[in-house]
């Protein structure tokens, strides 16, 4: 028995420094995902930042007006369309899936 | 015998051997207990981390994700819509030493960026002492992979972030610009630089005051009518008179701030805050305010406008001779310099230098802007001095400062300071006292009359209530004042019934065009927009059109 002891002891041992290096080869690639992450994060926010520009550009007062003169015939202090000429004017809603 | 004599030392020293290990044995036994321990407390914990979920808090962590830093925070008008925003881009380098073919190089890339000279192209690509040079700043994703598909060896990209303006020229001349290392070098950039770049660390956004939309249709305005009377400039100012919040800002010509370098001075010149021009007529409001406040005239009281009239030797003429007495609303109304002049001068230096201090203009503008002027403002004090300013002569000052101080009339008598930065709701503006209740409830119903009875009749919207004051100031030139250059302008204050928004618009030196009927004034040239402002902002601003309502029913409508 009390030479089994130092044997499974050593096992044990072996055991526990081989999970330790597995655990510390995880912890690396761990690592390298979280900066992998985090540049695909920080690229993402660079796109919405871009889009978000892309939007408001799209959304600018002087856009929309000039698309509303040009589709809808709406002037700024014109008359309003009736809301049945908008929805004629206007391409049909996409349908429910 | 002899064997037993061997024996006995032997067992007696194993014995005091054993005797002497007898503690270490002890001392091993209890550092094995202690690591046993030890791996215990290591082995519950491994198997109480790998039970649990989430052993270190991971999603904890994702729940608040880091904030989006960046060099400048983006710039919002109040209702969200973004104004300013940092976007990635790229800037096309080269390493000469690695640069195969310079000529070859250049043409190609001339092809791409037909802009880039090919003499400085090639100069910059054969520079073999330096490392790295710098071919073109500012490129986009599209543009940086049009370089890489062309293939070129020693060209290559250095990311960079660039400031944009995604509605272009739309208030450029508020926001100004920053420069390609995102330095700040005019407007809202630079008036806020350092609240801009705090809230880019922290990923904050910073909100200004201004509407895009009221934004959009005063640069409308505001430019239809340069065009059409031939002006060489304009500027206009929408307030929230009861916040001091900056709704518009206009500058004209337009400048789109994604590329400052491209237009000129005069471009650049922001005409709403720094340039300072003689106001004229739009500055009779306070002469008249102040006279009444120190209670120097009554409102029935009448002035001789007829006799021609001198102060210091110096004639004071009106810009049409009139052939009856006016009283102190037919003098706004009608707008007599020589009833301004007398009345200026019962008012007095002393108390003229006073209200003018506290209606903030004798100092430049504390709007966020870097540009904003300080007036030109002698104030000497002789009695034609006196008699000038009280029709606006004599005195320069940028618009937004006259915008502020017909901040008055929507507050009971208290100036707000203009802003252009939103306020949160339940911040309220200081106010500084300078008119009482009654008497801005008198100028209202005289600046109401000026529009539906005098020189303001072109402002006039059915149903908005339209208060205001025409200015028709010729500048000054080499041989004095030039009635050929006039600085024509409109100050509203609007609903009459419930003050509230403020609308100052200037245009410099228009033409006597067939479109204004012939003539340059105010009147004819700037009163039509600031009402064609009003009415497309009305809606914008929840204000709900009453067209019955007359202007008898204005407030002080008695007192004409």
């Amino acid at each position: 028995m009390k030479r089994w002891f130092p044997i499974a002891a050593v096992v044990v041992i072996l055991l526990l420094a081989a999970g330790l290096y597995k655990a510390k080869m995880d912890a690396v690639a761990a690592r390298a995902r979280v900066a992998d992450l985090r540049e695909s994060i920080s690229e993402t926010r660079r796109d919405v930042r871009a889009l978000r520009a892309e939007v408001a550009h799209l959304e600018s007062p002087a856009r929309v007006e000039a698309l509303a003169q040009q589709q809808l015939g709406l002037s700024p202090g014109g008359e309003s369309l009736p809301l049945s000429a908008l929805d004629a004017a206007l391409p049909p809603p996409e349908p429910p899936e | 015998m002899k064997p037993h004599a061997r024996v006995e030392p032997n067992a007696e020293s194993a014995e005091g051997r054993a005797v002497e290990a007898a503690p270490a044995r002890g001392a091993i036994r209890m550092l094995a207990l202690c690591l046993f321990a030890a791996f215990l407390l290591l082995g519950g914990r491994a198997v109480q981390l790998a039970l649990r979920e989430d052993p270190l808090g991971a999603s904890a962590a994702a729940a608040q994700p880091a904030p989006d830093i960046v060099i400048r925070a983006d710039l919002t008008d109040r209702n969200g819509a973004l104004l300013a925003t940092d976007i990635s881009g790229y800037a096309l380098t080269a390493q000469p030493a690695r640069v195969w073919n310079p000529r070859e190089t250049a043409q190609r890339l001339r092809t791409l960026f037909p802009d880039l000279e090919e003499a400085a192209l090639l100069r910059r690509l054969t520079e073999r002492n330096r490392a790295l040079v710098y071919l073109r700043r500012g490129l986009t994703p599209p543009q940086r992979a049009a370089v890489l598909d062309l293939g070129l060896a020693g060209i290559g990209f250095e990311e960079e972030e660039r400031r944009v303006y995604p509605n272009g020229a739309l208030a450029g001349h508020v926001l100004g610009f920053a420069d390609r290392d995102l330095n700040a070098l005019a407007g809202v950039e630079r008036g806020l630089d350092a609240r801009i770049r705090a809230a880019g660390e922290t990923g904050a956004r910073v909100r200004l005051s201004l509407d895009v939309r009221v934004q959009h249709a005063v640069e409308q305005e505001l430019a239809r009518a340069g065009r059409a009377t031939r002006a060489k400039g304009g500027a206009a100012v929408v307030l929230d008179a009861r916040t001091g919040e900056t709704l518009a800002l206009a500058s004209w010509p337009a400048l789109d701030p994604n590329f400052p370098g491209a237009a000129s001075d005069a471009v650049r010149l922001n005409r709403a805050a720094a340039a300072r021009f003689e106001m004229g007529s739009t500055i009779k409001p306070f002469t008249v305010a102040i006279a009444l406040e120190e209670r120097l005239t009554r409102p029935r009281e009448r002035f001789d406008v007829v006799t021609p009239y001198a102060v210091s030797g110096r004639p004071i003429r009106d810009l049409h001779p009139f052939d009856a007495p006016l009283s102190l609303a037919e003098v706004l109304a009608e707008s007599s310099n020589v009833g301004a002049a007398q009345i200026a001068l019962r008012i007095g230096a002393a108390r003229q230098r006073d209200y003018f201090a506290r209606l903030g203009l004798l100092r430049a503008s504390p709007i966020e802007l870097p540009e904003s002027a300080a007036p030109i403002a002698p104030m000497r004090g002789d009695p034609l001095s006196v008699a000038v300013l009280g029709y606006g002569h004599g005195m320069a000052n940028s618009l937004i400062s006259v915008a502020e101080a017909y901040t008055v009339f929507a507050n009971d008598g208290a100036r707000v300071a203009p802003t252009l930065l939103a306020r949160d709701p339940g911040d309220a503006a200081p106010r500084t006292p300078v008119f009482s209740p009654e008497t801005t409830h008198v100028l209202i119903g005289m600046l109401r009359g000026a529009v539906t009875h005098g020189t303001g009749e072109h402002a006039d919207v059915p149903g908005l209530e339209i208060a205001g004051k025409t200015g028709s100031a010729e500048k000054p030139g080499a041989a004095g004042y030039d009635p050929d250059r006039m600085l024509s302008s409109f100050a509203a204050v609007f609903p009459a019934s419930n003050p509230r928004y403020v609308i100052v618009l200037a245009l410099d030196e228009p033409a006597r065009t067939e479109a204004a009927g012939g003539q340059a004034t105010g009147g004819a040239t700037a009163a039509p927009p600031v009402g064609r402002i009003a009415a497309r902002i009305a809606p914008l601003l929840g204000l709900r059109v009453e067209p019955r309502r007359s202007a008898q029913d204005a407030p002080g409508g008695d007192d004409l």
